[in-house]
């Protein structure tokens, strides 16, 4: 090292701690149980899987943007979140097993969702 | 051969510099008939994009038991990749795992190079030790443990590819890099059909400025916001769009709109933009802009160049093995808006020079930029890595 960047002394000490956290980490992992999350097929979900990416894209703009609990629309920002969180994601999950018309359906489900938020969080490309 | 690639962030919800070469790395390595299992964060739902090609989106877990702060963060992400990573070895088996430098991947690197059970291979953009002095931080408490977790992961890691020369000697600068450490310099890339080749418009009337970066102080942003109006005064035809945000806890952006409101009808701020939006906007562009004071890599340079267009940014880093001086674009003293000012306003005077280095760009982006080259490159480098079972 050229130029030393840092106290060699705190980062003996900061070793130490990185050996502490990895210890702890483990105690962690030990004692909470893990399920890898549902793989959906890319290719079977299709459109619909990329409709809800793009809904999930908007409530993290929304929720970049403005804290959805200091807004007007905090309820329905909430709903949307839950519907797209707890409802879509687990459906789109089993789509395979969903028919055509179950798929139809929520598919216009997921436009109206999008226009409801394109109107109440706009993407913002201006100057403000 | 099964490869397990980590990334916090990871398109479409994500585009940081690692998020994206990981997203196409995985495409091409599936491509050519090996696994890559990339593991990122996020509520999205988990895929498999095509075969040989898993993305695990994993939920944020409880940090309370490990603290706030960056520290906290990484370990309580770690601790579910490391769940993760063991669960996928059991389902799919893995042969190696890559994982950036920095935390919190790093920490998962960390974990999984001590564990023992699989090589790991470090892609090494910017030292976490530099990006942070570069912002201006002292390097003490958990800024300090972060860069700890990096030297040890360098120490137990079976690889390491630097993402260009001047990483490998930053990366040298700021750690005693192990002797029987293989390494090898790798410039990340974007698939060869991300751009087309076209020509720009005329520069008539309009000649527009696009600037893709960060809006915090190692990016250039304070001498980025004070060569605009410089620009703006000397030539009418001058518009900037400007695709960046701000970064907590600065504001450049926020107060830059407060302070000069009449300069908002030439210039647009983009938040949130669709990966096709910023096609567009470079594919509308002139020239691309991004003064950072310090860039590993430095990925929307690329971007420029995979669609003909001149770019202007700093000497600094990695940046001068990809924006050739004259050539493929202008590089300018960091920090000095006067300079960068005038950066900009000669491109825009001569839109043939702006032309051709779009084209010489074009053409250096198709021999050495690519995803298809770093794929292979990479997946040499994979093989050469001792303890790969």
């Amino acid at each position: 090292m050229s130029e030393p960047m840092w106290d060699k002394a705190q980062m003996i000490q900061a070793h130490r701690e990185v050996d502490d956290r990895l210890r702890q980490a483990r105690e962690e992992i030990a004692r909470r149980p893990f399920r890898l999350p549902p793989l959906a097929d890319a290719e079977k979900a299709g459109p619909l899987m990329t409709l809800c990416d793009a809904l999930e894209m908007r409530l993290r703009e929304a929720e970049r943007l403005a804290n959805p609990l200091s807004i007007p629309h905090a309820g329905r920002f909430l709903f949307l979140q839950r519907v797209v969180r707890r409802i879509m994601r687990p459906t789109l999950e089993h789509q395979v097993r969903m028919n055509a018309a179950t798929l139809a359906a929520l598919r216009a489900e997921v436009h109206l969702l999008q226009a409801i938020l394109a109107a109440q969080y706009p993407v913002r490309e201006s100057g403000e | 051969m099964r490869i397990l690639l980590s990334t916090v962030r990871h398109p479409p919800f994500g585009y940081g510099g690692v998020g994206v070469y990981t997203d196409y790395l995985a495409r091409v390595l599936s491509r050519m008939g090996h696994v890559a299992h990339v593991v990122t964060a996020g509520e999205a739902l988990s895929r498999r994009i095509a075969p040989g090609h898993f993305v695990h989106y994993l939920p944020f877990p409880d940090r309370a038991p490990f603290g706030t702060g960056i520290l906290g963060d990484a370990l309580a992400w770690s601790m579910s990749l490391w769940q993760a990573t063991e669960e996928i070895d059991r389902r799919w088996g893995i042969d190696l795992i890559e994982t950036p430098n920095s935390v919190p991947e790093a920490m998962h690197g960390l974990m999984a190079a001590r564990s023992g059970k699989h090589p790991v291979v470090v892609r090494m953009s910017t030292p976490t030790a530099l990006w942070q002095v570069n912002d201006g931080w002292k390097l003490e408490g958990e800024r300090l443990t972060v860069c700890a977790v990096e030297e040890e992961l360098l120490k137990c890691a079976q690889g390491l590819i630097a993402n260009t020369h001047a990483v490998f000697e930053d990366a040298r600068r700021c750690f005693a890099l192990p002797n029987g450490l293989r390494r090898q310099v790798i410039y990340p890339g974007l698939p060869t059909d991300y751009g087309v080749l076209s020509a720009p418009s005329d520069m008539n009337d309009e000649v527009r400025v696009l600037v893709l970066s960060r809006l915090q102080p190692s990016k250039g942003a304070r001498a980025l916001l004070a060569a605009i109006p410089l620009v703006l005064a000397r030539d009418p035809r001058v518009r900037f769009d400007i695709v960046a945000r701000d970064v907590a806890p600065w504001t450049f952006g926020a107060d830059f709109r407060k302070r000069r409101p009449d300069l908002l009808d030439r210039l647009k701020f983009h938040s949130g933009i669709t990966e096709d939006r910023k096609k567009e906007l470079l594919r509308r562009c002139h020239v691309m802009v991004a003064p950072s004071h310090y860039e590993s890599f430095g990925m929307m340079y690329v971007e420029a160049m995979a669609f003909g267009r001149a770019t202007i940014g700093c000497p600094v880093g990695g940046v001068p093995e990809i924006v050739l001086d004259g050539q493929t674009g202008l590089l300018v003293k960091p920090d000095d808006e006067q300079a960068l000012a005038e950066a900009i306003l000669s491109l825009a005077a001569d839109p043939q020079r702006c032309a051709a280095m779009g084209r010489t760009g074009y053409e250096r982006f198709r021999e050495r930029f690519t995803v298809e080259r770093m794929a292979r490159e990479t997946l040499a480098f994979y093989e050469s890595v001792p303890g790969r079972s």
